[in-house]
């Protein structure tokens, strides 16, 4: 009996040991960075601490661009916003503090300088100062040593629809103001076109380099396909894109050390695969890094829903910390290299997959939530084979025929091909039947055959 | 017959499985106040989740889906509650319903409170300082709840003895008291002894009937000791002491002093002096001595009338009496 209590005792006291560290995580915002930068070393480490790395750490979590076996776009999103939740988590207490700052009814706002440079309206300036080095003084930022030269830690461009106001709303207004009290000067850009987009982001940067070191630029919707046309050419503009819904994508820009890049998509757009599939491809890109930060939070893409919409108001807000103390430790050793990627290196998967690029031809019955529910129902087994396409049907299949190493080899998506349409060739009443008795995998089914359908189109078309 | 407590927790039970069924034929007649409780409950938040949320309703549920998982988890409380009410009633001792009564308090409280806080570290959750206040007033009240329930749960009954029997004891402080007082007396005599070299029968005497009321007062306390008490330790080893001092044989006269021993050597000296014809001032002072212990019975004179007549029929009486033993002590011989 005593053995027992002290067992219980001991159970007891590590899940309130545990718990307690989740709270100081959580919560503490200097504990939250202490323990991510255990666990992944100083910004420029490119080993993650492997004593840290048997704790099960939300710092550890696996990235999903590494499971090639994943190969449909809308589970890969959703393994992206899964994964993108989890590594992120050290932000929280940071965004609890902006979230406070935005929500604050009376704030005591502090005044900025704003300036014009030509046509370009409203820049605001945060007001930092600081000498000029040799260097900067030999590139002309400064007229000599002893002048003091205005200066930011980055410039937060949020690129608009042409024409706009210059009156902003209450958030957006405090939006700005967070970011000048951390340094960060802040934009409102006006932009047609891309061309206009990439000479208004160098004559910022040729006027007011010391501002423009590290650009960030946000965009949503026909913008944002602007943005990310315009940084596929010149990747070196800008040092992070963040872009909400936008209306098309462009070429992943083929360099090392690519932007940081944070795309949102809403449930609407996860239908348009040859979008989804795109920046995911944007995703890899800027994960494609020899560095643990990039390497982790690099690229990340989450999904809104009617719940998430307003927690991801805050999300980008410790990712533009983390990118700007990444890019200033690399400044100080000027790593960042634009050197050309080889071929070999670009992500395969992306390349190879049939494009479905019209939504109309996705299932109707596909229903992304759906789906991802009864997944999440399945009960969890440890598996060597593909959690993709994962259902009930497809494991007692597994079960029945456990001695075949042929159906241990294969795919679950081969799988569902060929038990679906074993089961078609029985009667469509059949194949329904199986429907209400496994839902998921009557939906997997249905959306596979099309897209080999689509495939077979594509390859007979010279 | 049954007890208060087992009626009471009977009733509640029945109470609350009676409020089920009123809860559950008021949903199935759609009485509005009901729908919209349980409506507006879903509409309700508590640091940043609605209630179904917090009870694990998804974000995507539909109202319908969240206002039945509200009934459904309704319903489940309030049977096992129920249930656990007859239980606790069918417990014997007091304690042991009250102990139980804690614990279905305490257990789902800390239950609830881990799960909430597990939902707050895992989940893309963002909370606000309202917020934040919200959920530290409630872990808060909590905590202080389950601690407070658990020490209720932890005290321990006390038996109480009368107020009376309490002061009749005789407490050992008492006790040593009443024994240093003795001996105090006794060294005071024995300094005295020292003094008083002259006087030195009248003194022995004095400490022979002080040693005699010390052994009265000692064994008088040892009699109470022993009737009201087990006698502690350090009583023990004043008696086994005392008892020790009577055991003990007189010292040689090697072993005492010079001083002592003359004096020793007198008081001897008197006592076989006392065979001798003594002193008249001596003689009347032993006279008066042994007459305190046996005086000579009064003559007949001395007695009053009626006194001398009953004397006269009892001194008859014991002649007889005696005469009858020796004839008696003749016959057996």
């Amino acid at each position: 009996m005593r053995f027992i209590l002290g067992i219980l005792i001991f159970c007891l006291s590590v899940f309130a040991f545990f718990l307690f560290e989740g709270i100081c995580f959580r919560m503490v915002e200097k504990y939250a960075n202490f323990r991510l930068e255990s666990s992944w070393g100083s910004k420029k480490s490119e080993n993650i601490n492997k004593f840290l790395k048997i704790l099960p750490l939300s710092h550890f979590a696996k990235t999903p661009s590494n499971n090639s076996e994943v190969e449909f776009s809308m589970f890969k999103a959703l393994e992206e916003d899964k994964y993108a939740c989890e590594i992120m988590s050290f932000g929280r207490p940071h965004r609890d503090h902006f979230i406070d700052f935005v929500n604050d009814p009376e704030p005591l706002r502090k005044s900025y300088r704003i300036i014009d440079i030509n046509h370009i309206r409203g820049l605001f300036l945060p007001g930092l100062k600081r000498f000029p080095t040799d260097e900067e003084v030999a590139k002309g930022w400064a007229g000599r040593q002893r002048d003091q030269m205005e200066y930011a830690k980055a410039l937060f461009v949020d690129i608009k629809p042409a024409p706009l106001s210059l009156e902003k709303s209450f958030s957006e207004q405090r939006n700005y103001d967070f970011f000048l009290d951390q340094g960060i000067a802040c934009l409102s850009l006006p932009v047609r076109s891309k061309d206009s987009l990439i000479n208004d982001l160098r004559l910022l940067r040729k006027s007011y380099p010391a501002v423009c070191q590290k650009i960030i630029c946000r965009a949503y919707g026909r913008e944002a396909e602007m943005l990310l046309t315009s940084c596929s050419n010149n990747p070196f503009l800008v040092n992070m894109i963040i872009v909400d819904s936008p209306a098309g994508h462009a070429e992943v820009p083929q360099v090392e050390s690519a932007p940081w890049f944070y795309c949102t998509l809403g449930e609407e757009e996860m239908k348009n695969t040859a979008l989804v599939d795109g920046l995911l491809g944007w995703v890899a890109a800027a994960r494609d890094s020899n560095y643990v930060y990039p390497s982790k939070i690099g690229g990340l893409m989450r999904i809104r829903d009617n719940f998430s919409t307003q927690s991801l108001v805050s999300f980008h807000i410790p990712l533009i910390r983390e990118c700007l103390s990444f890019y200033e430790s690399l400044e100080e050793d000027k790593l960042r290299s634009f050197a050309i990627k080889e071929a070999e290196q670009i992500e395969p998967t992306f390349q190879r997959q049939p494009k479905v690029s019209i939504s109309e031809e996705v299932p109707e019955q596909l229903d992304f939530s759906t789906v991802s529910t009864l997944q999440a129902e399945l009960p969890k087994i440890d598996m060597e084979n593909s959690q993709a396409f994962d259902c009930k049907m497809v494991r007692e299949y597994r079960a029945l025929h456990a001695d075949d190493p042929s159906v241990f080899l294969a795919n679950n998506r081969d799988l569902i091909l060929k038990i679906g349409t074993n089961f078609e060739e029985m009667g469509k009443e059949v194949l329904l039947e199986v429907g209400e008795k496994d839902p998921l995998f009557y939906q997997f089914y249905q959306s596979l055959k099309i897209i080999q359908a689509q495939s077979i189109e594509v390859l007979q078309v010279p | 017959m049954n007890s208060f407590s087992r009626v009471f927790f009977f009733s509640l039970g029945t109470v609350m499985f009676l409020v089920l069924g009123i809860f559950w034929v008021g949903l199935a007649f759609d009485f509005s106040a009901l729908e919209n409780f349980l409506v507006n409950l879903c509409y309700s938040y508590f640091i940043g989740f609605t209630i179904p949320q917090l009870l694990g309703s998804a974000s995507g549920d539909s109202i319908v889906e969240q206002v039945f998982r509200l009934k459904v988890i309704c319903t489940v409380c309030v049977v096992l509650y129920g249930g656990f009410l007859f239980y606790v009633g069918t417990l014997k001792s007091k304690r042991l319903k009250l102990q139980c009564l804690y614990l279905s308090l305490v257990i789902p409280l800390v239950t609830f409170l881990s799960y909430l806080w597990l939902k707050v570290i895992y989940e893309d959750h963002i909370l606000s300082r309202a917020q934040k206040i919200e959920l530290s007033q409630f872990t808060i009240f909590s905590l202080v709840t389950v601690v407070l329930l658990l020490l209720l749960s932890l005290k321990k009954e006390k038996t109480l003895a009368p107020k009376a029997v309490s002061i009749q004891i005789p407490t050992a402080d008492d006790l040593k008291k009443d024994m240093q007082d003795t001996s105090v007396s006794a060294d005071v005599d024995q300094i005295n002894i020292d003094d008083d070299k002259k006087g030195i029968d009248e003194e022995l005497e004095k400490t022979t009937s002080n040693e005699q009321t010390k052994k009265e007062i000692i064994n008088e306390v040892v009699d109470e000791s022993a009737g009201d008490l087990p006698p502690p330790s350090g009583e023990e080893s004043t008696q086994a002491s005392v008892a020790d001092d009577e055991e003990l044989p007189p010292p040689s006269m090697d072993e005492l002093p010079a001083e002592l021993a003359e004096l020793k050597e007198g008081s001897e000296n008197n006592e076989s002096a006392g065979d001798l014809p003594s002193s008249p001032g001596e003689e009347s002072a032993q006279a008066s001595v042994a007459g305190d212990e046996e005086l000579p019975p009064p003559s007949m004179d001395e007695l009053p009338a009626e006194l001398a007549k009953l004397k006269e029929d009892r001194g008859d009486e014991d002649s007889e009496i005696e005469n009858h033993e020796i004839d008696k002590e003749s016959n057996a011989t």
